[in-house]
C-alpha cells in the first residue's frame, strides 16, 4: 500500500503550507482504526486535536451566574431580540462535504483496500449517491457559483415559505424513511 | 441492447432503469427533451466547485451560509431560451416527476412551483423545484445530504 | 439596528473562550475568571460594537489579552498540575486499550501545554478550534504572514516533541 500522498501532505503539514481542506484529509485519515506503524505515531496528535476542540466544561451554573451579574435572571422570560442576519453558532465539526471529499481522495489513493478499514459511520455521508463526472461546471470563478447558487437557493426558499393551498400532502413534516 | 431501452423509454419507465449512474433530475430532462436547436440549457455547480465556494471568506465568515452549503453537492439550473414553450415544459417536467413517484415523492406545489424530494432513507439527496413564471420556466435540482433541518434552515434565508 | 443578547450571543461563545484562556493561562479556575471578565466587558460595550464584524473574534481578542495580562505562570513552568481526565474518541472498544489511548492523548496535551506562549495560542485558534488564518491574525493583533511562520514554527516544535517520546 502507497501512502506517499499522505507522507507528503504530512510534510506540508509541519512546513504549514497545508489547505484546510488537505487538513481535514489528514484529520479523516489519522481517524482510522488501522493505521500504518510509521505513520501510527502521529495519530493521537490528530485525535486530540479533534477531542480538545468539543470540550464544554461551563455548564448551565455559569449560564446562571452571569446573567444574574446582568440583572437578566434566567428564570425571566428571554427579551424580543432584534436578530441579524449572521447569528453566531459554535460548531466545531468537519464540514460533512470536506468529510465526503477527504473520503473519496482517500480511498482513490490508497486503494479498495483502505475501504474496509476506512469506516464512515455517519450515515448522511453515504446516501448521496450520484455520478458528479456526468456534468461540467458552468462558472470558472467561485464568485459567480455562489451567484447562481444564492439565485437558485432563493427560488426555492421562497417557494418553501409561500403558503400553499395545495399543500396537503400528509406528512409534510417528515423525512419517509 | 438501445432497442429494449428505447422502447422502455417510450413506455415512461422509471428513470433509473435507464441511468447507468445516478443523474439528477435537470439532467435527466435535459436529456430526454432537448431539442436540435439545443433550447434547453443547464448552468451547473459541481461539488468541487461547491467545495471552493464553501472556501470564500463572505461564505466561512457567515454560519448560515455554512450550515446550508456545506449540505449541498451540486446545483443545477435548467432554463429555456423559448417563451412559447414555457407552460409545455412545466407539464412535462411535472409529470415526468409524477411518472417516477418512486424515486421523486412530491413535497408541496401550486398554480405555478412544485417541489419534491429524492430520498435515501432518512436523508434528501436532492431537491427538484420547477417552476414557470410569466417570463420564465426552470427546473432547479439540488443535490447534496439533507435534512429536514435543512428545509426548515433553508425557508428561512 | 443590531443588538446583541446575552443569552444568545454571548453565552454560547463560553466554552470556546474558555478552552484559549485555559491553554494560555494553564489554570482552570483563572480561565473561567477570564472568561466571565471578557463576557461582562464586551456586554458593557454592547451599544458601541456597531463596527463589529465578527463577534466571536472580537471576544477571542480581548480573552486572549486578558488571559495573557493575568498569566501568573512563568514560562519555564508551563505544566497544567489541574488539568481533567479526558473523554476520549472511542476508537477501540477494548478497555485496556482505551485506557492507552486516553495516556496518550494526555501526553500530547502536555506537549501542547510545554510550548511557549505564542505558539500554544496559535495552535489553539488555528489547529483546534479551526479558524481562519485571517481571523487568527485578527485575533492576536498580528499579520496573516507572521502567522504563517508562527504556525510553522509551532507545528516543527510539536512534532519534535512528539517524536522525543
Amino acid at each position: 500500500m502507497d501512502y506517499k500522498y499522505i507522507e507528503q501532505l504530512l510534510e506540508r503539514y509541519w512546513e504549514a503550507t497545508t489547505t484546510p481542506q488537505e487538513e481535514t484529509i489528514l484529520r479523516t485519515f489519522f481517524s482510522q482504526d488501522v493505521l500504518p506503524e510509521h505513520l501510527a505515531q502521529y495519530q493521537p496528535l490528530f485525535v486530540y486535536e479533534q477531542t480538545a476542540a468539543t470540550e464544554q466544561p461551563l455548564g448551565d451554573d455559569f449560564d446562571r451566574r452571569m446573567l444574574e451579574r446582568i440583572g437578566q435572571p434566567a428564570d425571566e422570560a428571554p427579551k424580543k431580540v432584534v436578530v441579524k442576519a449572521q447569528r453566531l453558532t459554535i460548531a466545531s465539526r468537519l464540514r460533512p462535504l470536506f468529510r465526503a471529499a477527504a473520503a473519496v481522495a482517500i480511498v482513490a489513493v490508497l486503494g479498495t483496500a483502505a475501504q474496509s478499514a476506512f469506516r464512515q459511520t455517519d450515515q448522511t455521508n453515504e446516501a448521496w449517491d450520484y455520478n458528479s463526472a456526468s456534468y461540467a461546471d458552468t462558472y470558472q470563478h467561485p464568485e459567480e457559483a455562489l451567484d447562481a447558487l444564492d439565485a437558485g437557493l432563493a427560488e426555492i426558499s421562497d417557494m418553501l415559505n409561500s403558503s400553499t393551498s395545495a399543500d396537503s400532502l400528509a406528512n409534510n413534516e417528515d423525512v419517509q424513511p | 441492447m438501445r432497442q429494449i431501452l428505447l422502447t422502455l423509454l417510450l413506455v415512461g419507465l422509471p428513470l433509473a432503469a435507464l441511468a447507468q449512474q445516478e443523474c439528477d433530475f435537470a439532467s435527466q430532462y435535459m436529456r430526454l427533451y432537448n431539442d436540435e436547436a439545443g433550447s434547453l440549457s443547464c448552468n451547473t455547480v459541481r461539488p468541487l466547485m461547491m467545495q471552493r465556494i464553501l472556501q470564500l471568506d463572505e461564505v466561512e465568515n457567515n454560519q448560515e451560509a455554512q450550515d446550508i452549503i456545506s449540505q449541498l453537492k451540486s446545483i443545477q439550473i435548467l432554463t429555456t431560451k423559448d417563451p412559447t414553450a414555457y407552460a409545455q415544459h412545466f407539464e412535462q417536467a411535472k409529470d415526468l416527476a409524477d411518472r417516477n413517484s418512486k424515486r421523486y415523492r412530491p413535497y408541496r406545489s401550486n398554480n405555478h412551483s412544485a417541489i419534491y424530494f429524492r430520498q435515501k432513507k432518512k436523508v434528501i439527496v436532492e431537491i427538484v423545484y420547477i417552476s414557470q413564471q410569466r417570463h420564465s420556466f426552470s427546473i432547479i435540482s439540488l443535490t447534496g445530504n439533507m435534512t429536514q433541518d435543512f428545509i426548515k434552515k433553508l425557508a428561512h434565508i | 439596528m443590531r443588538q446583541i443578547d446575552f443569552r444568545y450571543d454571548l453565552l454560547p461563545l463560553k466554552n470556546r473562550l474558555f478552552r484559549l484562556a485555559l491553554r494560555i493561562t494553564l489554570d482552570r479556575a483563572e480561565a473561567e475568571d477570564i472568561v466571565e471578565d471578557t463576557l461582562l466587558r464586551v456586554w458593557s460595550k454592547r451599544d458601541e460594537l456597531e463596527e463589529v464584524e465578527n463577534l466571536e473574534a472580537f471576544c477571542l481578542t480581548i480573552c486572549r489579552n486578558l488571559a495573557r495580562d493575568r498569566s501568573a505562570k512563568c514560562e519555564a513552568q508551563n505544566v497544567s498540575l489541574d488539568a481533567q481526565p479526558y473523554d476520549t474518541v472511542d476508537l477501540s472498544p477494548d478497555p485496556q486499550a482505551q485506557l492507552e489511548q486516553a495516556e496518550r492523548l494526555e501526553q500530547v496535551r502536555r506537549i501542547f501545554d510545554s510550548l511557549p506562549e505564542r505558539q500554544r495560542t496559535i495552535l489553539q485558534l488555528r489547529d483546534i478550534e479551526g479558524k481562519s488564518v485571517r481571523e487568527t491574525a485578527d485575533i492576536m493583533q498580528t499579520s496573516e504572514e507572521n502567522i504563517k511562520v508562527m504556525l510553522h514554527r509551532a507545528r516543527q516544535a510539536l512534532r519534535q516533541r512528539l517524536l522525543a517520546q
